[in-house]
């Protein structure tokens, strides 16, 4: 299911589509996410997340570009700071070697760890 | 909204939140959680219960679980706590020096797992700073 929709236009579904690339992140991981033949399913998935993401990513920066009142605010700032982060969360999932990035959630992510229900 | 939420996490967007109640639903992925959590500390590993632990940890952030079956995670929050402290208690036969480390090294992390579960359902009111265990070692990247 979360493949099925990682393969849905990001164009109809982004924010389907960037959920479901949350959940590769948060739970695509050798030893943990079931694969039919091999790990590098692993490595395909989070490739095809951050494909769909980038233009997640893309399409939101060019709609602000019609919107100068958005794309000059603090909060779409974030916006695009936490899907580069989201993106680089991928990268890292993708990479052989332990990539030089901090090791936190995406900064829009809030304090995921401590995160419940108030 | 839930403490420390931010508004530009994946989940925040209606249609996401309605698409990880389809993906909740459609896999039964709670029913399974409670099958799991069912069974006793015999039939039940300690890397099958730090997975359960752990799982339940991730995706009981309360922006992805399901707000209606926030009951489901406390229940399952205390049974994974009560399996926790029996995998603790139970008697082991005589073990090497190296085996009695592991077992220790296994026990502190499920402690910091089941107590970041307890934190997630609301039942622990602790506020003290968790450290992630060492298994946990670059989550992020």
């Amino acid at each position: 299911m979360i493949e099925q929709t990682l393969r849905n236009d990001p164009k109809k579904f982004p924010h389907q589509i960037r959920c479901a690339a949350s959940l590769v992140i948060l739970l695509c991981r050798e030893g943990l996410w079931p694969v039919r033949i091999s790990n590098d399913e692993i490595v395909e998935l989070a490739a095809l997340a951050r494909r769909q993401l980038t233009q997640i990513k893309q399409m939101f920066s060019a709609e602000s570009r019609a919107k100068p009142e958005v794309a000059n605010t603090e909060e779409f700032r974030l916006l695009m700071k936490t899907l580069d982060e989201e993106i680089r969360c991928l990268d890292a999932r993708g990479s052989d070697v332990p990539l030089n990035i901090p090791n936190e959630p995406p900064s829009g992510w809030g304090a995921f760890w401590d995160a419940k229900k108030s | 909204m839930s403490e420390s939420e931010s508004d530009f996490s994946p989940w925040s967007h209606a249609s996401a939140n309605k698409w990880l109640g389809m993906i909740f639903s459609r896999s039964e992925l709670i029913d399974e959680f409670e099958r799991w959590a069912s069974r006793d500390t015999e039939h039940l590993s300690e890397y099958q219960l730090r997975l359960l632990t752990s799982l339940l940890v991730i995706l009981g952030h309360p922006s992805i679980w399901p707000e209606e079956e926030q009951a489901r995670l406390s229940k399952l929050a205390m049974r994974a706590h009560s399996l926790v402290r029996n995998y603790r208690e139970e008697k082991r036969s005589a073990q090497s020096v190296a085996e009695h480390q592991f077992r220790q090294q296994v026990q502190q992390d499920l402690d910091v797992e089941a107590e970041l579960l307890r934190r997630r359902a609301n039942i622990s009111k602790r506020t003290n700073k968790l450290t992630l265990p060492k298994s946990w070692y670059r989550f992020w990247n």
